[in-house]
């Protein structure tokens, strides 16, 4: 296990992080390249902030929203989705391959989805290795 | 709402004449400003030549009449001036396709306000780029490009009228095996009758000296009926194997349409590599966002400090035109305004349109068309 | 609301653009797309250039009084100026232009000067010569075979930029000089030449270059080190048989420097600390003097002909409000020598008088 992938996962307060912190209470393991960011709803990602986080050097990133029709604000995860579909779209556009984003719909009582999840991506991320953007060009 | 058919034109002899096709337009204008039904009119108007057009705001009817007649060669977009400048008084807008799609989206995010406007839709087989205009005049119709007072796009050619009264035309085809003709976003739109609006102009169909005019809303109808009523338009019914000829022309149109844009988009499309050569060129003027129809914020993120780094010499793609990918492609009209302004020639609208098309693909989301709300503003469900 | 064409005045490569103006005030800007020099293309600068018609206008005339500027009136400081003018010997006045003001107004300018036996007269041209030799022009560049550029002149003047990559994607070999390691230029060319002083590279002019340079090659520079590196630019296009076309700094410098000797820093700062009189048209000293560089010491009287508050203006005793660019018609010559008239857009501020008007004024006055 190389230890230098960087994973970025942006969790819901009401559900996902609630699965990561069910996980971590029950002693599951996972990776631990993955850097938990809590936000309050998955539909309250913009998608800039996760271009931010591949363009400050995260190899992956991972979105996890409560389950559809359990949105603590009832339609959050909707309005991700659609984002989400459109976001695989995007990165492929600009020579980042799809694999490297994920969003999986987990609850706070799913621990080991949590845990699932996290080997499956850090896993598939492995195998891609970390991510080279060659385009920007810094000025000396 | 199912859509009314009729052939108009002006019931004044002068106005039938400088019109396109009967001046239907000019009289329908004429008569929404002499009654006060709106207080404004926003057209473009020819600039000295068949190769300069502005937006223009008219409030008086006898001004009308210099800008009757087609402009071809002036790609302008009006969508966007309404929410910034007019969007205080009651207005008509003449809107080709592009202008009508950018208003649409508009209207969605709440910046044109439905009932202040009058949407007059025109019938629209593409636009030139006048400089691409003038040297494709000298070079296939041989004559001086100055002496062009008239140009029209019909039954597939592009036909343009001399000073001495001669016409041309070549066909569009031909011209556009060559790499000439119309603007690149233009031969890959796959709308020639903008039906978003309230009535759609044009000639398709029509005989010569009548305008086909399609009435898709009530309040499309009402117009074109009180226009009748007022003696501005007089009409005639439409017989269906007249509505069938448009129906037919339009759908060959679209089909050549659609081969383009899988021309431009899947087949011709630039490479990742060539993409990194494209972004090395961007020298952030930001043009591409000022002028785009559908990027309205006040406070746009990708010039926020946290997105910028200002040791980066050519901005970072992925923060630059990701984001603006991410907050509007699904709204891209194909309008190809941003590639119009691009200083570094970055093929940039191509982008644009393959997201929407991809979304397009998933959500079945026409831009500028479906009612629906686009996704970062939807409602609840899907 | 009206949209009207005009000369977009923010450097020398003068693209057309669209200003729309509504009630009376310059909102926004719009693409114009039939002018043969941009096609609608705008920079940055560009297309905020409508914010200087506002930005720090004065509205009536300024006299200084008690070390404070306040409001006066036309005939009054019309009266002042007129009296210090005379009371100073032509050797003790000095004038100093930008190359922001029309052709006719440099005419004027030039004669005014010439009638008041003025000699301490110049514009501020960085280190660009008065020339008299053949340039290329911008369709030149879209079919060169070769291009050497000196300056960052992609980012820096990117309507030319934008023919030199027209130029490259026709296959032009694209070189290009400068100070740093990496512009926009550089990274878009097809070799880059640090240096770190222009004038030793065109001393040491690489074979590498000189072999690509022929006669459908072009040298375009914006910036040179001193005023001789111009002659050995030319130097070099002569042997190659190629062209050069130089990228002056302001949008009618080409026309001023032929009408007014063009002065760099030194040159400058010395007509600065000669005279007693300063006559300023709109030009601020303080904008390319970086203080540690040259010291000036602010002559006893100073006039400022402008339309917006600057650092100079602010030192000023006196200070006559003109008008802006997009308020007067005129014409300006472009970098590549093409004279382009524009049209007044927008009326000017009620107590702002046009430049030549004023120059008119105070000629009347020292005649009476």
């Amino acid at each position: 296990m190389s230890d230098d992938i960087k994973l970025v996962g942006f969790c819901c307060n009401w559900c996902c992080y609630g699965g990561a912190d069910t996980a971590g209470t029950a002693r599951m393991q996972y990776p631990p390249n993955v850097r938990v960011i809590r936000v309050m709803c998955s539909g309250r990602i913009n998608i800039s902030m996760i271009l931010k986080a591949y363009k400050e050097g995260a190899d992956g990133v991972f979105v996890g929203g409560c389950h559809m029709g359990d949105c603590h604000y009832v339609g959050g995860n909707y309005k991700w989705k659609r984002r989400a579909s459109m976001f695989e779209d995007l990165i492929e556009q600009f020579g980042i391959e799809k694999d490297r984003f994920r969003f999986e719909w987990i609850s706070a009582s799913e621990g080991e989805k949590f845990q699932q999840t996290m080997r499956s991506f850090y896993e598939d991320l492995n195998k891609l290795g970390s991510l080279n953007r060659k385009i920007t060009i810094k000025k000396k | 709402m199912s859509s009314e058919f009729l052939l108009i034109r002006a019931k004044d002899e002068l106005v039938c004449g400088l019109g396109e096709c009967g001046g239907s337009v000019t009289s329908i204008l004429q008569y929404l400003l002499d009654n006060d039904i709106v207080d404004n009119v926003l057209t473009i108007k020819k600039e000295g030549s068949v190769y300069d057009a502005v937006p223009v705001l008219i409030s008086n009817s006898e001004e009308l009449n210099s800008t009757a007649g087609s402009l071809h060669c002036a790609p302008t977009m009006v969508a966007d001036l309404i929410p910034k400048f007019i969007n205080d008084t009651k207005l008509a807008v003449v809107c080709k396709p592009c202008d009508a799609m950018g208003i649409n989206e508009l209207e969605k995010r709440n910046q044109i306000d439905k009932n202040n406007l009058y949407k007059i839709g025109l019938n629209c087989g593409g636009t030139l780029m006048p400089k691409q205009a003038k040297e494709m005049f000298e070079l296939f119709y041989e004559v001086n490009p100055d002496d062009v007072i008239k140009e029209e796009i019909d039954k597939g050619q592009i036909i343009i009228e001399l000073k001495d009264g001669t016409e041309k035309g070549v066909k569009i085809d031909d011209l556009e095996e060559k790499g000439w003709g119309r603007r690149e976003n233009c031969q890959r739109c796959e709308i020639m009758i903008p039906r978003n609006t309230d009535i759609v102009c044009g000639n398709w169909g029509a005989e010569k000296g009548w305008t086909f005019v399609e009435m898709v809303t009530g309040k499309g109808k009402d117009l074109v009926n009180n226009g009748i009523k007022e003696g501005y338009i007089e009409s005639k019914t439409v017989s269906q194997k007249q509505i069938e000829i448009r129906e037919k022309l339009e759908g060959i149109m679209i089909n050549l349409m659609k081969k383009f844009g899988e021309k431009h988009l899947i087949i011709e499309y630039p490479s990742l590599e060539k993409w990194d050569e494209y972004w090395n060129r961007c020298i952030e003027c930001y043009g591409c966002r000022d002028i785009c129809p559908i990027c309205w914020c006040n406070e746009c993120e990708i010039e926020k400090n946290y997105m910028k780094n200002s040791i980066e010499l050519p901005p970072d793609p992925l923060t630059f035109q990701g984001i603006r990918l991410g907050h509007m492609s699904f709204s891209c009209i194909n309008c190809g305004q941003c590639e119009d302004v691009c200083p570094m020639e970055i093929p940039i609208s191509r982008i644009y349109k393959k997201m929407q098309r991809k979304y397009n693909e998933k959500t079945e989301y026409i831009a500028g068309f479906s009612d629906e709300l686009p996704p970062l503003f939807s409602s609840t469900n899907e | 609301m009206l949209i009207k064409h005009s000369i977009c005045p923010s450097c020398s490569v003068g693209c057309g653009i669209n200003l729309i103006n509504k009630n009376g005030k310059i909102v926004g800007t719009y693409p114009y797309k039939n002018h043969p020099i941009n096609e609608g293309k705008n920079c940055l600068r560009g297309k905020n250039i409508y914010k200087i018609v506002d930005e720090n206008r004065i509205l009536i005339p300024l006299k200084k009084e008690q070390n404070k500027l306040v409001e006066s009136n036309w005939e009054d400081v019309i009266n002042l100026v007129s009296n210090e003018f005379k009371s100073y010997s032509p050797e003790e006045i000095g004038i100093l232009i930008s190359g922001t003001n029309t052709n006719e107004e440099n005419e004027l300018i030039s004669k005014f000067a010439k009638g008041q036996k003025i000699t301490n007269v110049g514009v501020y041209a960085d280190n660009f010569p008065k020339f008299n030799k053949e340039i290329g022009n911008y369709d030149d560049l879209n079919d060169a075979k070769s291009i050497l550029l000196i300056g960052d002149i992609i980012k820096e003047n990117p309507l030319i930029g934008r023919r030199i990559i027209i130029a490259k994607e026709n296959g032009a070999k694209i070189f290009s000089v400068d100070d740093v390691n990496q512009t926009t230029t550089s990274i878009n060319s097809t070799k880059h030449f640090k240096t770190f002083s222009i004038t030793k590279f065109l001393e040491e002019f690489p074979q590498e270059i000189k072999d690509e340079l022929g006669k459908s090659s072009l040298i375009v520079f914006n910036k040179i080190d001193l005023k001789e590196d111009f002659d050995k630019i030319v130097k070099i296009a002569e042997d190659s048989n190629s062209k050069i076309l130089p990228v002056l700094k302001d949008c009618n410098s080409f026309d001023a420097i032929n009408k007014v000797p063009p002065l760099n820093k030194e040159e400058i700062a010395k007509i600065i600390n000669s005279v007693k009189l300063l006559l300023l048209i709109n030009i601020d000293i303080f904008s390319f003097f970086d203080e540690s560089e040259v010291n000036i010491h602010i002559p006893k009287y100073l006039i400022s002909i402008t339309h917006s508050l600057n650092e100079s203006s602010s030192v000023s005793n006196i200070v006559l409000p003109s008008y802006c660019w997009a308020e007067k018609s005129g014409t300006f010559t472009n970098t590549a020598g093409e004279v382009q008239s524009f049209d007044r857009v927008i009326k000017a501020p009620e107590n702002a008088l046009e430049e030549i008007q004023i120059l008119k004024m105070i000629e009347k006055k020292l005649k009476a």
